[in-house]
């Protein structure tokens, strides 16, 4: 349904270019932005949206979480090329991203598909326990992404063999061919990792927005005559390594069980 | 990834430090082909410091291996923890190198020959 009421972006900054930037793009996307340096200055009534200069740490995503709610989409503003710092931010409940320097089509898609988000009652943010992570098309991404699902099964309980050896290689498989693969290395081309731990089972589904493939033309590489090839060993060691190996129809996400 | 080159006797030995994955696997590469357009013929590539080899790296020690042999020359493999020997097992990689339990058997085995 649509509102009336201005749009407020909160932008949680100290960066004087930041800032600037930041509120100038918005500004020609119609938004009203609030400047605060730190959390003493949020406003009492939660924003449409916050941005949060994750050069500040990550303890201010807690806490604008705390002080929001569940509902209020959380965005990193990251520098370039911080793959920790970027994972960091989703582990500790930001929901998207944007890098600085800003890219101005990227800044707007963003804005308008958590705006839109943000006018629908959606279910709430809180209501399970699980953890998503997204990243750019780009292998300095893939160790931090995997460690941070491998320590979270690990905080979980989930076996210490089988969360550092299959869920791990397993998922190293699924990102790396999301990242070489599906999106083809492409930087503007997101992949999303989602967790999700019940207390039988974990699954994590790696998405990408390549057009799929068809898992069942992959050569069984353990074949004599596959096992001098270089490539290849992926899918299968996903396969092998997991309970239960899902892929929607299009071929573009994997979703990866692990039984507790 | 990193990784030193020593040698032992007429034995290349790449001592590698940490994971072998899609980030880095040229970089070893790019190392082992250097040294067997050298003129080096045996190699032995150590990884007692290695948690971790996604496929990606197991791909590129499958095309050394085959590079090397194609060179007259041989590779070894040593010092494997249990989940790289699981890795190795589950995908019968373990059928086509020559894997020592460590590096000084590694360098027995092809100083003997």
């Amino acid at each position: 349904m649509m509102t009336d009421a201005p749009e407020r972006a909160l932008i949680c900054a100290a960066r004087q270019a930041v800032i600037q930037a930041l509120e100038q793009e918005l500004a020609e996307l119609s938004a009203v932005p609030h400047v605060a340096h730190d959390p003493s200055e949020w406003p009492a009534q939660p924003p449409t949206l916050a941005f949060l200069d994750l050069e500040r740490g990550t303890d201010q995503v807690r806490a604008a979480r705390h002080a929001f709610g569940p509902d209020i989409p959380l965005i990193a503003l990251v520098d370039n090329e911080s793959a920790s710092r970027l994972i960091a931010a989703f582990a500790a409940g930001c929901e998207d991203y944007v890098f600085f320097p800003l890219n101005r089509d990227e800044l707007k898609l963003i804005w308008r598909k958590h705006r839109e988000s943000s006018r629908k009652p959606a279910p709430s943010r809180a209501s399970s326990d699980r953890i998503a992570l997204e990243f750019p098309s780009d292998v300095a991404y893939l160790e931090e992404a995997v460690g941070e699902i491998v320590r979270a099964c690990e905080e979980r309980e989930v076996s210490a063999d089988r969360a550092r050896l299959n869920l791990r290689v397993a998922l190293g498989e699924a990102v790396s061919n999301a990242i070489l693969y599906g999106n083809r290395q492409d930087p503007f081309k997101r992949v999303r990792v989602r967790a999700e731990f019940a207390t039988d089972r974990v699954a994590v589904t790696v998405t990408d927005e390549g057009t799929g493939f068809d898992p069942a033309v992959v050569p069984d590489p353990t074949r004599p005559e596959n096992r001098w090839r270089s490539h290849g060993r992926g899918l299968f060691l996903l396969q092998s390594l997991m309970d239960a190996v899902e892929y929607n129809e299009v071929g573009n996400a994997v979703t990866l069980v692990l039984l507790r | 990834m990193t990784f030193t080159i020593g040698r032992e006797n007429d034995v290349s030995v790449f001592s590698m430090e940490g994971e072998l994955t899609v980030g880095n696997r040229h970089d070893l590469k790019r190392g082992v082909l250097d040294a067997v357009a050298n003129g080096d013929r045996k190699i032995l590539i150590d990884f007692a410091q290695t948690s971790y080899i996604d496929s990606s790296g197991l791909g590129v020690l499958v095309s050394l291996s085959k590079r090397i042999r194609e060179s007259g020359g041989e590779l070894r493999l040593a010092a494997l923890n249990e989940d790289l020997g699981t890795l190795f097992e589950l995908t019968r990689l373990d059928t086509l190198f020559h894997i020592a339990d460590d590096r000084s058997a590694a360098l027995a085995d092809l100083t003997d020959r």
